[in-house]
């Protein structure tokens, strides 16, 4: 029999989880949004933090959480970078080259990663254990995860409504021509966008490091998997990857009662694929 | 004139241009296959070669390296001591070994082997794994050229009715009778075992065998499902595996995500009485990774380097003992052997056997030899029977006991006893200061140690059934 | 813009335009006499590649659609061509069509709801239902689950899959000039410039698209029929890898999108890279690919095709001037 226990247990862990799939698609949905581009290179970045985390911590002992402050400053100097060489030279143009583009990135980073690293799993070995809680068992390490995921929401939060550029980011978003009009310089706007969202994607790298043993090829099904956040929680809207992230985490988590592991990653496709066909803009977007 | 003419003779320049583009690129790779592949033309040959691909690349990648090392190693040491003596040549001939990789991909598997085939090569290896095996296998049926598999465990691959696939390690269907058996000799023996293993054909093979033989045995099966290999995250079925009060874990299927459930049953602080995984405990990146969560996980292993075979006639092969193999593996690429490499140098040793007993270089006078060998390596015993299947080697259950992996079942080879319960996983642990290098140095200062030198003679004696559905512990 | 080429081939079917074509059939189609087999094996891969590529640029190419879920109509034509060769015995050719029908009939039934989505929500609904079909493949007992199928050793034989598969090629190619030159083709183009008008003017777009992917579900599914009867074993990792999406990408981008024989140049230029590569290095593929792929993207978008036609195309026009003024003088 399935006990309330249980249940509560397995909402706990999807929301905890779906978390920190919310915050693995938020720069990807910032990116999307803001300037149309269509990323697919994000999971790639994302291992290229988790890969940064790895030698810091086998190098110089230095814990993921520490090396945040190593792998977000590189994530925005790699995303700015990538901007200024490759993406905006197509951003402009049809939403499908920067596709082309960026997967021809996706490629070349896991081939390096590959070249670099070797095909060999890594992980990173520390253990934090649970806390217990009237019978609920609370994995510290998702616990991170999940506080750092509301941190970084909320520090976007802060970064649009109170400061200049993060304004401008969201006029662009409303309204590109009106907000040339106004004078906002929308390749700076972008450069800006695709440097955090970059830094992110980065940043999730580190805390995955926390979690799970990452190999070279993982990028593209992190990629997928924000996609399928993003389109549910609604294009160019923060909030909306965070309940995007927490809407799959929890049904992915609670269907296992009723379902095959093996079938739970068929799970959020056909969510997807259902929330697309009846409803495009996303659970949280408007048209 | 119109410009729309020349528009017109510019595109059909164009065109031809484009053809001509296509054409030269596929005369420039055909002259370059055709040279690579083209077969020696001398007159006798003068070097036995063997080919292959191995996963070096893609997500069987660090399995696929193993087993090329302990072909690598096999082929050095025959070289060395003055190759394979063919009595029908009259003369010693060096091995040489052809790979490719195979990026794990059964289309490059199904390319590089029809190059083999053209190359000239005598005898065949597979590459590791099922799936890539079976992708192998009909090229080599098709060309009569003999295929030994070494990772290919599947038992399906022997059900296909090929005459030229023959298999050194034991079938899927062996590796977790043994672990039943130990559990089955417990006392007090646990009741509730947990089912959870990946939805790959070679843990399926393993699974469909293990459950009939676990409710046979009186064990309960209070959760049995699969998994996608590539899923990162299993607290979800294991906080379910933990409310149904199982004792016992059994499943598994590679190496990531052995690790992964380690992990997760440690950070969720799930106790459970005994883990046992598929490959990669056998692994030493397992200790390496996971510290001390290693600490009481089992495996099922094909081979353990402290099984000592050596009395056993007739004894095959310039490698003394499992000892001695893992100190020469260990000296010669300074990390320690799995059972991989083991079975993968055993392969070469089988067919070293084959060559010289027969005396011939053809495929089929070598497959026919081996359906006849009976004999030991320090991989264990090698007998097969018509499919090509092996039913000789029998399979141990090793487990990690501080830092030491402990071969714990047959009890006639154990090193140790089962630690049992083994409390899994560990209290919550914290390794932060401490880096994986310096765990790994550890691991390496620290070889598999042998306390008894035993001989595997009741390991035999117990094992030596046809089938793994009628094996029992004596 | 590489989608936006209106590329129509032009030229017709003269003499002169169908040498080359000639030869190159005729050149395949006595290789297996006069080559060993590993050229065989290799020339069979790049025939494939060569349908795959073609078939992607049909639906692609011509309307502007990007398929990201592309692998699963070769998967299907794969999984429907050894079910009814081991289930329902039948022979092989029939098998082989079975397949490419399963995938067409795919293709036309999930057509209808997706491709009421535009840009890269069309292209994300197909790559989760790609995925969506490998995860349930992969549980279904019906399709022996994860273990799959093996072609029985019998039905191996190097030389009559080779030709199956240029019968499909060139059959392939064919398909794309037909429908390039027919009615559906124009109509394709006029949805591809824009959507919106040519609605407005009476195409029934949904009926073209549909019918179209349909036909590149097709023949992408006879190809992967013809594959996995030389692989001989089938599983739905492999047969619904994305690996096999983002290889036919590469192809159709790096020689042109919407050309007749873009997608040939591609496939010969990077399946002998990835060949030549993966017998020698290791990984270095995935890194020429991805440099390719964004060399292509910004210097030329058109693909190897319109950087040759404008070359030409820019060489004639100017003799051409030249002439003109000479007779002028």
């Amino acid at each position: 029999m399935v006990s309330t226990l249980l249940v509560s247990q397995l909402v706990i862990l999807g929301l905890m989880y779906g978390l920190l799939y919310g915050v693995l698609a938020l720069g990807l949905n910032i990116v999307w949004g803001v300037m149309r581009v269509v990323n697919i290179a994000h999971g790639d970045f994302v291992m290229v933090g988790s890969y940064t985390s790895y030698w810091a911590f086998v190098l110089a002992g230095i814990n993921p959480i520490i090396s945040l402050l190593l792998t977000i400053p590189l994530g925005f100097a790699l995303g700015t970078a990538t901007y200024l060489s490759l993406v905006k030279r197509v951003q402009g143009s049809e939403e499908l080259m920067s596709l082309f583009l960026t997967f021809g990135l996706s490629t070349l980073i896991g081939g390096l990663l590959l070249f670099l690293y070797s095909p060999t799993q890594r992980a990173i070995p520390i253990y934090l254990g649970n806390l217990a809680y009237l019978g609920l068992s609370i994995p510290v390490n998702i616990l991170i995860a999940s506080v750092y995921a509301i941190i970084v929401a909320l520090g976007l939060r802060i970064f649009f409504t109170r400061t200049f550029w993060g304004k401008a980011i969201r006029a662009v978003i409303d309204d590109k021509i009106s907000a040339m009009l106004v004078g906002i310089n929308p390749s700076m706007v972008s450069l800006l966008t695709f440097g955090i969202g970059i830094a992110i994607a980065c940043s999730v790298g580190s805390i995955i490091m926390l979690l799970e043993s990452v190999s070279p090829v993982s990028g593209p099904d992190l990629t997928l998997i924000s996609f399928v956040i993003v389109v549910l929680g609604g294009l160019g809207n923060p909030a909306g990857a965070l309940v995007g992230g927490v809407l799959l985490g929890v049904v992915e988590s609670v269907s296992s009662i009723a379902v095959n592991a093996a079938v739970t990653p068929a799970i959020g496709f056909i969510i997807l694929f259902i929330v697309l066909i009846v409803r495009p803009q996303g659970i949280m977007g408007s048209r | 004139m119109t410009s729309r003419f020349f528009f017109r003779r510019a595109i059909s320049t164009a065109a031809v241009a484009a053809i001509v583009v296509v054409l030269v690129i596929v005369v420039v790779a055909g002259v370059y296959i055709y040279t690579t592949s083209s077969k020696p033309k001398t007159s006798g040959p003068s070097v036995i070669t063997i080919g292959m691909t191995m996963p070096l690349s893609g997500s069987l990648a660090s399995d696929g390296q193993m087993s090329l090392d302990g072909l690598k190693m096999w082929a050095q040491d025959v070289n060395s001591s003055g190759g394979i003596p063919v009595s029908s040549l009259g003369k010693s001939l060096p091995v040489k070994l052809i790979y490719y990789d195979d990026g794990s991909n059964t289309q490059t598997v199904a390319t590089d082997y029809a190059q083999l085939v053209t190359q000239g090569v005598n005898f065949l290896i597979a590459p590791y794994s099922s799936p890539l095996t079976l992708a192998a296998a009909p090229i080599a049926e098709a060309h009569h050229i003999l295929l030994l598999s070494h990772g290919g465990a599947s038992d399906s691959i022997w059900a296909k009715g090929y005459q030229y696939v023959v298999g050194v390690l034991s079938p899927g269907s062996q590796y977790m009778i043994p672990v039943i058996d130990m559990l089955n000799s417990l006392n007090p023996k646990p009741t509730n075992i947990a089912f959870f293993f990946g939805n790959d054909p070679f843990s399926l093979s393993v699974m469909k065998a293990v459950e009939p033989y676990a409710l046979s045995k009186g064990f309960k099966i209070v959760f049995n499902q699969t998994y996608q290999e590539s899923a990162t995250d299993f607290t979800p079925q294991l906080s379910q595996i933990a409310s149904t009060g199982a004792q016992v874990l059994i499943g598994g299927a590679h190496f990531v995500d052995g690790e992964t459930i380690m992990r997760n049953l440690n950070s969720l602080g799930v106790k459970l009485d005994l883990v046992s995984l598929l490959v990669a405990p056998d692994d030493p990146h397992f200790l390496a990774d996971l510290g001390p969560l290693a600490n009481g996980v089992t495996v099922p292993s094909q081979w353990e380097p402290n099984l000592d075979f050596s009395k056993f006639s007739p004894y095959f092969g310039n490698i003394a003992n499992g000892q001695q193999f893992y100190n020469r593996f260990m000296s010669l690429y300074g990390i320690a052997p799995n059972y991989e490499a083991a079975e993968a140098y055993a392969t070469g040793l089988v067919l070293e056997k084959a060559i010289i007993d027969s005396g011939s270089l053809n495929s089929t006078v070598v497959r026919q030899q081996l359906s006849s060998e009976n004999f030991y390596t320090f991989y264990g015993h090698f007998q097969i029977d018509s499919t090509g299947k092996q039913i000789g080697h029998t399979m141990v259950v090793a487990q990690w006991q501080n830092g030491t992996k402990q071969t714990i079942w047959p009890s006639s080879v154990a090193t140790a006893q089962p630690l049992y319960p083994a409390s899994l996983p560990s209290q919550p642990v914290s390794v932060m200061s401490q880096s994986s290098s310096s765990v790994f140095s550890q691991l390496s200062m620290n070889p598999v140690s042998i306390p008894y030198q035993q001989t595997a003679s009741a390991l035999v004696t117990t094992y030596q059934v046809p089938t793994g559905q009628s094996t029992k512990p004596s | 813009m590489a989608l936006d080429g209106n590329m129509k081939e032009k030229g017709g079917l003269s003499i002169g335009n169908l040498i080359p074509w000639i030869a190159v059939a005729a050149l395949l189609a006595v290789a297996p006499y006069i080559v060993n087999a590993a050229l065989v094996s290799f020339l069979f891969f790049f025939l494939m590649w060569v349908a795959l590529s073609q078939s992607f640029n049909l639906f692609t190419g011509l309307t502007g659609y990007v398929n990201f879920g592309f692998v699963v109509f070769y998967g299907l034509g794969g999984y429907g061509m050894t079910l009814s060769l081991l289930r329902l015995n039948l022979p092989i050719y029939l098998a082989l069509l079975v397949g490419g029908l399963i995938a067409a009939a795919f293709a036309m039934v999930v057509s209808l709801p997706v491709l009421r989505l535009r840009g890269a929500y069309f292209a994300i609904a197909m790559l989760s239902l790609a995925q969506a079909v490998f995860v349930i493949f992969d549980n279904w007992n019906f399709v022996n689950s994860a273990t799959g199928y093996t072609i029985p050793v019998q039905y191996y034989n190097p030389q009559l899959q080779y030709y199956a598969m240029l019968v499909i090629a060139a059959a392939t190619c064919l398909a794309v000039y037909l429908v390039m030159h027919s009615k559906l083709g124009l109509a394709l183009r006029a949805i591809k410039q824009n959507e919106e008008a040519a609605v407005s003017l009476g195409v029934n777009s949904t009926l073209y698209k549909s019918i179209t992917l349909a036909i590149s579900g097709f023949f992408a599914g006879l190809a992967g029929g013809a594959a996995i009867w030389a692989i001989t074993i089938i599983d739905p990792p492999s047969a619904f890898d994305t690996t096999v999406t983002l290889t036919v990408i590469s192809m159709t981008m790096l020689g042109g999108f919407g050309t007749l024989l873009g997608p040939i140049i591609g496939s010969a230029i990077l399946y002998s890279v990835e060949y030549y590569l993966g017998l020698t290095y290791p990984y270095l593929h995935l890194i020429i690919f991805g440099a390719i792929i964004i060399g292509t993207v910004l210097a030329m978008p058109h693909g190897i095709m319109g950087v040759l036609r404008e070359y030409f195309l820019k060489g004639r026009v100017a003799r051409a001037t030249e002439e003109e003024i000479k007779v002028k003088e």
